[in-house]
């Protein structure tokens, strides 16, 4: 593999890594221009949605390669990862190192240290008591709040092994947080159905990508903007119908 | 007074939680918790002036991504990492939710009621975060031209 393909393959190895760890589109653009323009690459054609990157570009002897990549991972927000690949482009863009180095610069920078999963759970359950807070829940309320976190957690662990799809994902882990949540009313142990289910459906309602969304939309990347929107509605359209399905079932009234 | 003190602590903790979801770098988790506290301080200061939503919520994502811009800048991050905790703590979940389940079961009261502040705090979120986020894509993008059009000044006069 010669130095130019060497390049292309590691800066759409690099874009997938980048959008999965929770980059957006304009800081993706910026890191791949920076990097082409370090190693003198000309004509340089970069397209990315969250999905889908696609990258064509010379070299000074005017040879041109072209590639693209999907990216079926979707995202896993991780921001330190990502803080190492936007070091790592940095890094590359002062220092030139060979194209062929480039793969094991990138490997290097996955290799993060991360959380544990008791530890990411202890998160979880620190963010929805400081969200039980901030919608005034009650003791009684936030004690089923956490049981859910943690059900939510493990359920989560479990149903991502064998459900992709986000939109399933989220019916269920609604439906199941819902039932809990109606369960927890009916024999008095929660005050308040809805302080639970809100604040439950914090743990799953796409907010940063609603934001993202609109950022894109005003930054020019349009149609991942649109494509993201509609994904967000979705999203949350099917954490409310998993709600709504549990009162449904199990009564509890609507409001 | 208590009432806001307890907000601000209890924005500090789940946007310090919120950190360790996304998996910030441990020494950036305090940062995360003081982001999502600052934003609350901003949004109950503004409460007091104005209770339309929208400034509100534009004000304070205004200023949790002033703050967020700053520390990217100054520990050479993307503001991403400081944005995300920030947010958090300032989404409008109570009206989002009631919204949905208005228009699924076809509660007209229910949707009036909070679809309207629901979006006002969302455009608010989102055009205050995006405005500042905007001005600092746009001057990377004017930099990075600048310095390119620069170098190929010095290339072409080093090569004559």
């Amino acid at each position: 593999m010669n130095d130019l393909n060497c390049l292309l393959d590691f800066i759409l190895k690099f874009s997938e890594r980048m959008l999965v760890s929770g980059a957006n589109l304009e800081r993706l653009d910026n890191c791949v221009y920076h990097i082409c323009d370090a190693y003198g690459c000309q004509d340089v054609h970069f397209f990315a949605l969250n999905c889908y990157v696609s990258l064509s570009m010379k070299d000074a002897d005017g040879n041109r390669v072209t590639g693209q990549r999907c990216i079926w991972a979707g995202t896993d927000t991780h921001l330190e990862h990502l803080s190492h690949l936007n070091q790592l482009s940095r890094q590359i863009c002062a220092e030139k190192p060979e194209p062929t180095q480039l793969e094991g610069l990138l490997e290097e920078a996955g290799k993060v240290r991360g959380y544990s999963q008791p530890m990411l759970l202890a998160g979880f359950l620190l963010a929805m008591a400081g969200l039980t807070g901030v919608f005034d829940g009650s003791l009684k309320d936030l004690v089923i709040i956490l049981l859910n976190t943690v059900l939510m957690f493990l359920a989560g662990r479990f149903l991502r092994q064998i459900v992709f799809n986000k939109i399933v994902f989220n019916v269920l882990c609604a439906f199941v947080s819902g039932s809990i949540a109606i369960a927890a009313q009916a024999l008095g142990l929660a005050d308040d159905l809805y302080t639970v289910m809100i604040v439950n459906s914090m743990m799953l309602i796409p907010g940063i990508s609603m934001v993202n969304s609109f950022r894109n939309i005003l930054c020019g990347n349009e149609i991942n903007g649109l494509v993201e929107f509609f994904k967000v509605i979705l999203e949350t359209m099917a954490i409310v119908g998993g709600f709504i399905l549990s009162i449904y079932l199990f009564g509890g009234g609507v409001a | 007074m208590m009432e806001a003190v307890k907000l601000v602590v209890c924005s500090f903790f789940s946007s310090l939680g919120f950190g360790i979801v996304f998996r910030m770098e441990r020494k950036y988790l305090l940062v995360a918790g003081l982001s999502g506290a600052l934003t609350r301080i901003v949004y109950l200061l503004l409460m007091q002036i104005t209770s339309e939503m929208f400034i509100v919520c534009f004000l304070s994502a205004v200023a949790a991504s002033v703050f967020s811009e700053i520390m990217a800048v100054r520990t050479k991050n993307p503001s991403t990492v400081f944005i995300y905790p920030s947010i958090v703590p300032l989404l409008p979940g109570g009206t989002l939710y009631y919204s949905i389940v208005g228009l699924m079961l076809q509660g007209s009261a229910l949707v009036a009621a909070n679809l309207v502040p629901c979006i006002h705090s969302l455009a608010g979120l989102g055009i205050g975060f995006i405005v500042i986020s905007i001005f600092m894509h746009y001057r990377r993008t004017y930099r990075f031209r600048v310095r390119r059009k620069l170098l190929g000044r010095f290339v072409r006069s080093a090569r004559s």
